[in-house]
């Protein structure tokens, strides 16, 4: 039996030309996995078509419930930090949101709006609406690139922990390779409409952010940052 | 509440300009009453004339017309935003209506509908109508595609993304247009009541200048204007209570 989670075949995308085009990728359950590549390069693109927000040609099985978190959180104004939180599902089972609100560490914050909360707040609220879905696809569009350098770092932190205990399927993408170093399984770059090359990382989970010290990790990183 | 010592200075700066320009004897004093003369009458109309009355009539008239005028707009504006076909069809229509002063209709008005409260009602929700609507408009159309994406990968209901997204996002473009609505509201109030009324502000100063009395019209005046300005005032704090959320300018 096949153990592909998620299965991306002959991919194409096209606005005005190509801008995804013949592209592979298979993900095995509770994998994390990260695309990285220059900006334009199609990586927001691949995550929209996989959320089923683009058209396309070629086949793409995933699970049913697929959740997304953006890089500007896009919180709901309107609605406080509990109702963000509970957008996507159907429950009202106050339980449930508190849990969550638990998981994300804004305990006291539910009634508060977006605009009342950091940046870093805001982030944790909108992977926590992904959450909320209890998705067995979660898809990151680089999710901490709005954040200052050490909010980032500590939201890192915090994710890595957080899909450690969870183990739901993760694609992110990025442009930061440190921060696909840190948290994937397996690191592939999209260039020239495709998926170019596969990187699996050694590094046991949950990763300290003392990690990226390692010689191991820069050489990595190096590695990839040289395919693309 | 913090108090705004700006705008009260600068009002009794104007009031002081007022009384110089009196004293000084610029004007006939007759057609150019002081400021307290002013005053004093608008205590005379509160205890001789009635002018609760009128105010409550205006007020009836202008709350019915904003309703109606801004129910209306908040109805089309959204309907037009969102389905582009209603859109292409009567908004070169409105923009015509839109073009038309509300002001120069109501003779024609007060041939359909009389003199009474209908044509009064009808005068001050065609004037509202219009601002609302627009702005309305504007803001359906300009759903900010990221809610739209978040929406689109969290519900599958389309229902359910109008009225948890699509409505509110447009919000703050409703309020804009209400609060254009209740300026509106006000002239078109005093504008309609000027003539074929025999009650409401516009009809007391009307009748104060058939009568030659500058300082009662003034006085009719000022109370339509601050009337006008806690109508607002109101307004903005009920929204920033309700929708806390939105961003309004209290000026």
């Amino acid at each position: 039996m096949s153990n592909k989670h998620v299965s991306v075949k002959g991919l194409c995308v096209k606005f005005q030309d190509y801008v995804l085009q013949d592209l592979f990728l298979d993900m095995k359950k509770g994998e994390f996995v990260s695309i990285v590549g220059k900006s334009g390069t199609g990586k927001t693109t691949l995550l929209n078509a996989i959320a089923g927000l683009n058209h396309y040609e070629g086949n793409i099985n995933k699970p049913g419930k697929v959740s997304m978190v953006l890089q500007n959180h896009v919180l709901f104004p309107w609605m406080n930090v509990s109702e963000n939180i509970a957008f996507g599902s159907n429950t009202k089972n106050k339980e449930n949101i508190n849990a969550i609100i638990n998981t994300i560490e804004l305990n006291g914050k539910e009634k508060s709006y977006p605009h009342e909360l950091s940046g870093g707040q805001q982030q944790r609220v909108a992977i926590g609406r992904a959450l909320a879905i209890d998705p067995s696809l979660l898809l990151l569009d680089e999710p901490f690139a709005s954040l200052d350098y050490h909010t980032g770092q500590n939201m890192q932190n915090w994710l890595n922990q957080l899909l450690s205990k969870n183990k739901i399927t993760t694609l992110l993408v990025t442009h930061d390779i440190d921060e696909a170093i840190a948290l994937s399984d397996k690191i592939y770059t999209l260039k020239n409409k495709a998926l170019e090359n596969e990187f699996t990382i050694p590094f046991t989970k949950p990763r300290d952010y003392n990690i990226r010290y390692k010689p191991e990790f820069q050489e990595l990183k190096q590695r990839i940052y040289n395919s693309y | 509440m913090k108090i705004n010592w700006k705008a009260i200075v600068f009002f009794l700066i104007v009031i002081g300009l007022w009384q110089l320009v009196f004293t000084i004897g610029w004007f006939n004093q007759s057609l150019f009453p002081a400021p307290l003369t002013v005053l004093k009458s608008i205590i005379y109309l509160f205890v001789h004339e009635n002018l609760l009355y009128h105010i409550f009539t205006s007020l009836w008239r202008i709350s019915l017309g904003l309703i109606i005028g801004a129910s209306f707009g908040v109805l089309c504006g959204i309907l037009m935003g969102r389905i582009l076909f209603l859109d292409e069809s009567i908004a070169p229509f409105f923009n015509i209506l839109r073009a038309f002063p509300p002001v120069a209709l109501i003779p024609l008005i007060i041939v359909w509908f009389g003199i009474g409260d209908i044509a009064k009602i009808f005068s001050i929700a065609f004037a509202v109508f219009f601002p609302v609507w627009l702005s309305t408009l504007i803001g359906s159309k300009n759903v900010p595609k990221d809610y739209l994406k978040v929406a689109k990968v969290f519900v599958k209901s389309k229902t359910k993304i109008f009225y948890k997204v699509i409505f509110p996002s447009t919000i703050p473009f409703i309020m804009n247009g209400i609060r254009l609505g209740i300026g509106t509201a006000y002239v078109m109030a005093f504008v309609s009541e000027l003539a074929g009324a025999s009650s409401g502000l516009g009809y007391v100063i009307a009748y104060s200048q058939i009568i030659y009395r500058i300082d009662n019209m003034l006085a009719g005046l000022i109370v339509l204007g601050t009337l006008a300005a806690l109508t607002d005032f109101c307004f903005v704090k009920s929204a920033k209570h309700i929708f806390p959320w939105v961003k309004i300018n209290e000026q």
